[in-house]
């Protein structure tokens, strides 16, 4: 059962970003991992999770440790979902007939990034953007503090042709996503969005990074409210080597 | 609307409290961030910090017992108050026996809790508050917007007004001026003081001191001026040792302003010894519980290492956005939003929990590294037990586990969705409107069409294809 | 049952499951601030207060300690002095010195305290690493003097500098603490009086004096 590699692509990406999925799992197959795609797969729990709502949570963790046992490794592009099995599961399970299971998952779980780097050792994909850009990072919340995501997208972007990396004043300031929170809260995500969107538009990039779709989702959501051009892309894609509308 | 979602509007509308909150909260981080950076090992001393506050919380009614045996020795008083109610009447007490009639108060947060300078007014005793925001904000009457910066919801220019309005300051836009004028003011009201209140940041049990940290000197005055001083203090705030004490002072002031150590820390034993020249002739120190020994038990215990250093606050991207009054009560920002809810009862702020996006910058910031983020969660988690949210979205919840748990309802349930949000999305790929309960995400953004096929479809073509 | 037994016990039942954090009784041992070994104690501690607006004169010996004090006095028409009483300074003739100004020293009520336009006190020791004085109070030792005037010039010797809070912390554990049991105060103080309530920007002088002056003394040898 060793060296088998699962890929969980996640449900927001999995059913709203698809190409992003597929620029995650080419970069993974051409470092060389033998990675496959567990196709019972679904949600980690996190939005039940983070509304609170634990026991619908471990009813999908459950399954999620049906779908991804038996794998020596689970790489998932994004920041949040991982740092929801490798930090909240053992928490979520503490207890549990399954306690066990939960907290193996857990220790076997990587963003990206960080299993390219942190596991794989590799800081080049081969990857090249069709002509010169500049990009500055937007690192989100999770990946970044939950999982000190920080230096690897770095190593890795600094090595993709064509792309010089910027450093955008409140890198890490959260854009105000927080799952339910941007609907629950939404007065005070949307401000916290508007500060975010001031610094992108601000910065002087062709466009900005992150780990994480569910971010993305939420700022690029804001940028065609307010009529701008300025994207949020994957770190994914930009490892595949594809920027869109460059 | 409830209560803490018209807070909010009024707060976001307010150009005045933006302004005041960017300026304070941006000085606030940056201060903390060079403080802490240039220490022998920041994550080091945090750890360090924390288990000096774990040690004393371990070992709390111990060290409570030892305290209060060394404060009687060094000749002071020790009381007893389980809730705000009965510290209000042991100050009153204390207050008439004797025959108080002039108060001036170093910063206390706990007072604030009992809301002490109201029971003491409606007795007619005149209170003044020394610390030159806390006297603003009691000139405006107002309350604290910050634990350590209780006026930053105020500008420069609105604090002058104040001052011209209240006490005929001639106007200036220089705190330089202003802070003067507040000086030549509160000079007579230190003199003419019969008891002097203070709040406590630690009490060391081993000899029986109460430390305090200031950088004005109103506490020092507060305390060593009038014949009588009363400390408060929860009981969370006594600490074992002096080597803890040194740890907790130096990362309480490089959390709070960035300094290395505050202006005055002023360690004081029981009153004035009989050959001393100066000090207050009679000490109390008032031990209040109020709700602390009930969070104790629970996994919340963890809330009361905090040392009310406010770094969460300025961190924090929501309260730089609403500040403090709108978390409604005496402890805002991040934990504010988890011990209003632990004294107060869930019920009396259920909407605090969920006022964080959960990034986790309170946590990243917090000099004895409390875990702010997981309890937001446990606090959510038990508002749902206690059946707080809607039944919507109780239903709703339920509903999306049945159909994330299983693969055929999931992909079913996404390809109806995405060809819903594609049918409505048009040719721009953005739906500016989604249907209730989601619409909260489109008053500020657009939501994307799904994207099509699915990656679990084009992964399968691959597959089929080799 | 008095409010004192009931929390004791509340208390006691909430750890009566054990002990809420385990694992928690490594001491504190690592120091907060930066420091070189080989740092000059003197030269740091001078850098320190001025960075939070103190001021140290550097004085050879008692004679030109003096001198200063004179001119702080004289440089500020100092009418009034409050100070400690010379057997706790590290110099004598500070009182033949106001006498020969003309300067009063005011003792007593705080209101007569209150009227001096400077204090002088010493200290108990210096912390080079944040240019912090330590003052304890005691007989002939008011806290009154370090406070309540708008000038507060302390005097003391050079070998008075330890490195950091925690040396100074180590020594009186070294003495058993007693000096936190003998004083009623004993105040660490940093620098001038300063607020930055008024959005976070630094004032200074607030309550407290809005001068500090530190004559610093060499040591002999």
């Amino acid at each position: 059962m060793m060296n088998r590699v699962a890929y969980f692509v996640t449900c927001i990406i999995d059913t709203i970003f698809p190409t992003i999925g597929e620029a995650a799992f080419d970069v993974l197959k051409r470092v060389g991992v033998k990675l496959e795609f567990p196709q019972a797969q679904t949600c980690c729990g996190q939005p039940a999770f983070n509304s609170g709502f634990n026991q619908e949570a471990r009813q999908v963790a459950e399954h999620f440790l049906d779908v991804f046992a038996g794998y020596e490794a689970i790489v998932t592009p994004s920041g949040s979902c991982a740092a929801m099995v490798q930090h909240y599961y053992p928490e979520l399970f503490r207890g549990h007939r399954r306690e066990a299971e939960a907290q193996q998952i857990a220790s076997r779980t990587y963003e990206l990034t960080q299993y390219l780097v942190d596991v794989l050792g590799v800081t080049d994909v081969g990857a090249s953007l069709p002509r010169p850009t500049r990009a500055a990072i937007h690192d989100a919340c999770h990946g970044y503090r939950g999982l000190g995501v920080a230096h690897q997208p770095r190593l890795l972007l600094r090595n993709v042709k064509n792309l010089t990396l910027v450093e955008m004043p409140g890198h890490d300031q959260c854009c105000g996503f927080g799952g339910l929170f941007a609907i629950k809260m939404s007065a005070i995500s949307g401000a916290m969005l508007s500060d975010k969107l001031s610094a992108i538009n601000a910065a002087e990039c062709d466009f900005v990074i992150t780990g994480d779709a569910s971010c993305m989702m939420h700022i690029n959501g804001g940028l065609s409210r307010v009529g701008s051009n300025r994207r949020v892309m994957h770190v994914a894609e930009v490892l595949a080597g594809r920027a869109h509308g460059l | 609307m409830d209560p803490f979602s018209r807070s909010v509007t009024i707060a976001l509308a307010d150009i005045q409290l933006q302004t005041a909150l960017d300026r304070g909260t941006t000085r606030g981080v940056n201060a903390r961030i060079g403080a802490m950076a240039e220490t022998t090992d920041a994550a080091a001393l945090r750890h360090q910090a924390r288990l000096a506050r774990e040690r004393a919380l371990n070992r709390l009614p111990d060290l409570l017992e030892q305290l209060e045996r060394n404060v009687v020795a060094n000749g002071g008083h020790v009381l007893w108050a389980r809730d705000a109610a009965e510290l209000n009447r042991v100050i009153l007490e204390l207050c008439q026996k004797h025959s108080v009639r002039r108060v001036t108060k170093g910063k206390s947060m706990v007072t604030e809790e009992s809301e002490l300078n109201h029971a003491l007014e409606a007795r007619g005793i005149e209170v003044t508050e020394s610390d030159l925001g806390e006297y603003i904000i009691q000139l405006a009457g107002e309350t604290p917007s910050h634990i350590v910066f209780p006026m930053l919801h105020k500008t420069k220019e609105a604090t002058a007004r104040l001052l011209h309005e209240k006490l005929g300051m001639p106007l200036t836009d220089r705190p330089e001026e202003m802070t003067r004028f507040v000086r030549n003011v509160m000079r007579r009201k230190y003199l003419e003081a019969d008891m002097g209140i203070s709040g406590v940041n630690f009490a060391i049990a081993e000899t029986g001191t109460i430390a305090t940290v200031e950088n004005e000197g109103n506490n020092r005055l507060s305390t060593s001026t009038p014949p009588i001083h009363v400390a408060v203090m929860g009981v969370e705030k006594v600490i074992a040792t002096w080597e803890d004490y040194a740890v907790l002072v130096q990362l309480l002031a490089r959390s709070a302003t960035g300094q290395r150590l505050s202006v005055y820390n002023n360690l004081m034993s029981g009153p004035r010894r009989p050959d001393e020249p100066d000090g207050p002739e009679v000490f109390y120190l008032v031990i209040l519980d109020n709700g602390r020994s009930r969070i104790l038990a629970t996994e919340y215990a963890e809330s009361l290492a905090c040392i009310r250093c406010g770094a969460c606050l300025n961190a924090c991207p929501v309260y730089q956005n609403i500040g403090g009054h709108a978390y409604g009560w005496v402890y805002p920002g991040p934990i504010g939003s988890i011990v209003s809810p632990l004294l107060l009862g869930p019920t009396r702020a259920p909407k605090l929990p969920y006022a964080s996006s959960l990034c986790g910058a309170c946590q990243a910031a917090c000099p004895v590294e409390i875990a702010i983020p997981d309890m937001l969660l446990k606090l959510r988690r038990d508002l749902v037990q206690a059946g707080d949210p809607t039944p919507g979205w109780r239903i709703g919840m339920k509903l999306w586990a049945i159909a994330f748990k299983s693969p055929t309802l999931y992909r079913l349930g996404g390809r109806l969705v995405g060809w819903l949000t594609r049918l409505l999305a048009g040719r721009k790929g953005y739906l500016r409107r989604l249907p209730p309960p989601f619409d909260g995400w489109t008053t500020s953004r657009d939501f994307p069409a799904f994207g099509a096929p699915s990656f679990r479809e084009r992964y399968a073509r691959r597959v089929h294809k080799t | 049952m008095s409010a004192r037994n009931d929390i004791l016990n509340a208390l006691r039942a909430a750890l009566a499951k054990g002990e809420p954090f385990p694992k928690a009784d490594s001491p504190s041992i690592l120091p907060v601030t930066r420091l070189d070994p080989n740092e000059d104690l003197t030269a740091r501690f001078v850098a320190e207060v001025e960075r939070v607006k103190g001021i140290v004169h550097r004085a050879t010996g008692d004679d030109d300690a003096r001198r200063i004090i004179r001119d702080l006095l004289t440089d500020r028409c100092v009418r009034r002095v409050t100070m400690w009483d010379e057997a706790h300074l590290p110099l004598n003739g500070i009182e033949a010195l106001l006498g020969e100004l003309g300067i009063e020293r005011v003792q007593g009520s705080n209101e007569a305290v209150a009227t001096a336009e400077a204090g002088i006190t010493s200290a108990d020791w210096a912390l080079a690493s944040t240019g912090t004085l330590v003052l304890s109070s005691g007989p002939g030792r008011p806290r009154m003097a370090s406070l309540l005037p708008p000038v507060h010039i302390a005097v003391l010797t050079e070998d008075r500098i330890v490195p950091r809070l925690e040396d100074y912390i180590a020594a009186q554990r070294a003495q058993r603490l007693g000096v936190f049991r003998g004083s009623s105060n004993v105040t660490l103080i940093t620098g001038s009086s300063r607020t930055s309530d008024i959005e976070m920007h630094p004032v200074f002088g607030v309550h407290g004096p809005l001068e500090l002056h530190i004559v610093l003394i060499e040591n002999l040898g």
